[in-house]
């Protein structure tokens, strides 16, 4: 027996909850990626090393390490073959990404995709978290589902994702795309290919090396993103808003300790969730820690 | 244990005894060697008992000497003295000193049935002195040909006849026919070709011969991997040389825009890794030809861009109008040359370092703040 969506009820006000004692927050999570995202996100990983690893020999093959690396998977055959397989795998994981996101909207009838749509306030936000880190306002601006920042590295990634998969098909099917295009289109595609690559790989590293490990309010490493949930604590500092939101409209599960599951991905996000609470006082903290992706 | 027992003096004179004996050794064999060195024939001086060419040439000025073959063939036994002396061995060598086996008279028998027997046995002679090239004949692929079982297969002789022996280096020209004996076909192509044409008609010094790309006495095959390969290279030894591309007009750019464009990147990975495999991506030779090169403004070439359709056909046979233009003809790409390409080019200069600084940036921000806050 699993926590549904129907087991999501008012059964405490938003006030109440801003009443709860410090250590329910410890306990508490909330759901923000479902099993969807987060299989996006591992195949992305996947495919992504395995471009990389197959793609950088390609781009630097005077480096020895290079060489090396391309020698021992097997010559340049093997290798563009892996290549070609893995970005088969990414082109997937984008359209997988593109219908999960038009079901969500279109058919389920939910908004939260269209949250990642950039607006004036994102502007504003980057302008007021300039300043803040400058010093020169005390607090830094509230955000809501996304901030700005992961706007950006999302529609980053997007029009990186674009780029890589079109660029690579070009450079791939050179004899069918001419038949259309003028025949540059080959060579840029090549150069594009090979130039987003390296932002990429750059930008890539630089944003999980910072924001998923380094960072103090992280470190060593987020999990977020495989477990589809972060601690609620958390949430209500860097998503203020949304946490609001969440605690006023009710998308509040009280989990007891011998009730159903408490609940993964498989609940609907965003929600969070008060694992024990009300058997806090029988049931023990090892008891039901979530562990498990339901 | 046994030499412990020996007087000691012994030991001592016998130590200074070799020590002397060594020194004498060295200094007498110093001394031979430059006596050697003004007389370059240590060969006759070997043979005290050598005929002299005046006793040979008794019987092999006479233009009708002959000898039959157990295979009805007769081979001439003649020798103009006067041809061998103007050959480059004319003021080195007599008669004997390669025909060893020849000193008396009558002769030994020969154990030879045809005249290709009898030629591939004598050019022997050549390795005595010629060692080194001799032994490179052996790794070459006419060596091959004639280890398959074919015995017409070029030895020494062939290319650099027996008796009035030249310096082939001393004639680009002679290079180039002396391989037309057997290659006639090529010879054919190469000598209309840009490079031939040149060469025979203002005798160049810069187009390539032959050997230039084949090589000389250990040939390889043209046909395999490896040479497809390293030919690429070969061609860039003069077309990546900028002084001398300047001196006819021609980009010496060339292999770089190559290597840089989609099937020189290919066939550098080929290069690069330790299993050969056969380039079906092409290399210079497949678009520009081979032996009947021509210049890239020839009507005929294969390249220039009336004729560059077909030629992209060869390999990507459903492709159109438009294809042949994917190949920047190994120019860089520019705003007059590739517009879009360089575009893109420049948009990614000016796009990375911003991404990256300016997320640096940030995150540099965020620490800073995260740090003062403390």
């Amino acid at each position: 027996m699993q926590a549904t969506r129907e087991a999501v009820s008012p059964t405490l006000s938003a006030e109440a909850i801003a009443a709860l004692p410090d250590e329910a927050l410890e306990e508490a999570y909330v759901v923000r990626f479902d099993a969807h995202q987060r299989i996006q996100h591992m195949l992305m990983i996947g495919s992504f090393l395995a471009l990389v690893v197959t793609g950088f020999p390609q781009k630097f093959p005077s480096i020895e390490v290079c060489q090396w690396l391309m020698d021992a998977m097997g010559g340049i055959q093997t290798v563009r073959l892996v290549h070609r397989v893995a970005g088969g795998i990414l082109i997937f994981d984008g359209i997988y990404h593109m219908a999960y996101v038009s079901f969500t909207v279109l058919v389920l009838q939910r908004t939260g995709p269209l949250q990642m749509i950039p607006n004036v306030k994102d502007v504003k936000d980057a302008v007021r978290t300039v300043q803040y880190f400058l010093g020169m306002s005390l607090q830094p601006p509230k955000h809501s589902r996304f901030t700005y920042l992961e706007k950006f590295d999302y529609w980053a990634v997007f029009w990186g994702m674009v780029v890589m998969g079109g660029s690579g098909l070009i450079i791939l099917f050179p004899v069918l795309v001419t038949r259309l295009l003028p025949g540059q289109i080959i060579m840029a595609a090549f150069r594009a290919h090979s130039d987003e690559a390296l932002l990429a790989v750059t930008w890539i590293s630089v944003v999980h090396l910072f924001y998923v490990h380094l960072a103090p309010r992280v470190f060593p490493f987020n999990p977020s993103m495989f477990s589809g949930r972060v601690p609620a604590r958390r949430y209500r500092e860097e998503h203020p808003l949304e946490y609001a939101q969440l605690v006023e409209s009710g998308k509040v599960l009280m989990v007891p300790a011998d009730g159903p599951t408490p609940p993964g991905p498989a609940v609907n996000p965003p929600v969070v969730v008060f694992p024990d609470y009300l058997q806090a006082s029988t049931a023990s903290a090892d008891g039901e820690e979530p562990d498990s992706d339901a | 244990m046994r030499s412990a027992s020996w007087p000691r003096w012994l030991l001592v004179w016998l130590a200074m005894g070799s020590l002397v004996l060594a020194v004498l050794l060295v200094l007498v064999r110093g001394g031979l060697a430059s006596a050697g060195q003004t007389s370059e024939a240590p060969v006759s001086a070997q043979a005290p008992a050598a005929m002299s060419d005046d006793e040979c040439l008794r019987c092999h000025s006479d233009p009708d000497a002959s000898l039959s073959l157990p295979s009805g063939e007769t081979i001439s036994l003649y020798s103009d003295p006067a041809v061998f002396r103007r050959s480059v061995h004319g003021d080195k060598l007599n008669c004997a000193d390669c025909h060893v086996r020849n000193q008396t008279v009558p002769h030994p028998s020969l154990n030879v049935v045809t005249a290709r027997d009898f030629h591939r046995a004598e050019y022997e002679l050549c390795k005595r002195c010629h060692f080194e090239n001799y032994t490179r004949t052996l790794d070459s692929m006419h060596f091959d040909v004639v280890a398959a079982g074919n015995p017409f297969a070029p030895v020494c002789t062939d290319c650099h006849t027996a008796h009035s022996v030249t310096r082939l280096t001393e004639s680009r020209v002679q290079i180039a026919k002396t391989c037309s004996q057997c290659h006639s076909t090529i010879y054919n192509d190469y000598v209309q070709s840009v490079h031939g044409s040149a060469l025979q008609s203002e005798g160049n010094p810069d187009v390539p011969v032959c050997t230039t790309c084949h090589g000389v006495h250990n040939i390889q095959s043209a046909t395999t991997a490896t040479f497809r390969l390293a030919s690429v290279d070969m061609c860039a030894q003069c077309h990546a040389n900028k002084e001398l591309m300047d001196k006819y007009g021609i980009s010496s750019n060339v292999l770089k825009t190559y290597l840089n464009d989609f099937h020189g990147k290919t066939v550098g990975f080929y290069q690069k890794q330790s299993s050969q495999v056969w380039a079906e991506t092409p290399v210079c030779f497949d678009c520009h030809g081979v032996h009947n090169i021509t210049r890239v403004d020839d009507p005929n070439s294969p390249v220039i861009k009336e004729n560059l359709l077909p030629t992209c056909r060869q390999c990507h046979a459903d492709a159109g109008a438009n294809f042949p233009s994917a190949w920047l003809s190994h120019y860089e790409p520019s705003l007059q040359k590739a517009p879009i390409v360089f575009f893109v080019k420049e948009y990614y200069r000016f796009l990375i370092p911003l991404m990256i600084m300016g997320l640096i940036m940030h995150i540099s921000l965020d620490l800073w703040r995260l740090a003062r806050n403390r």
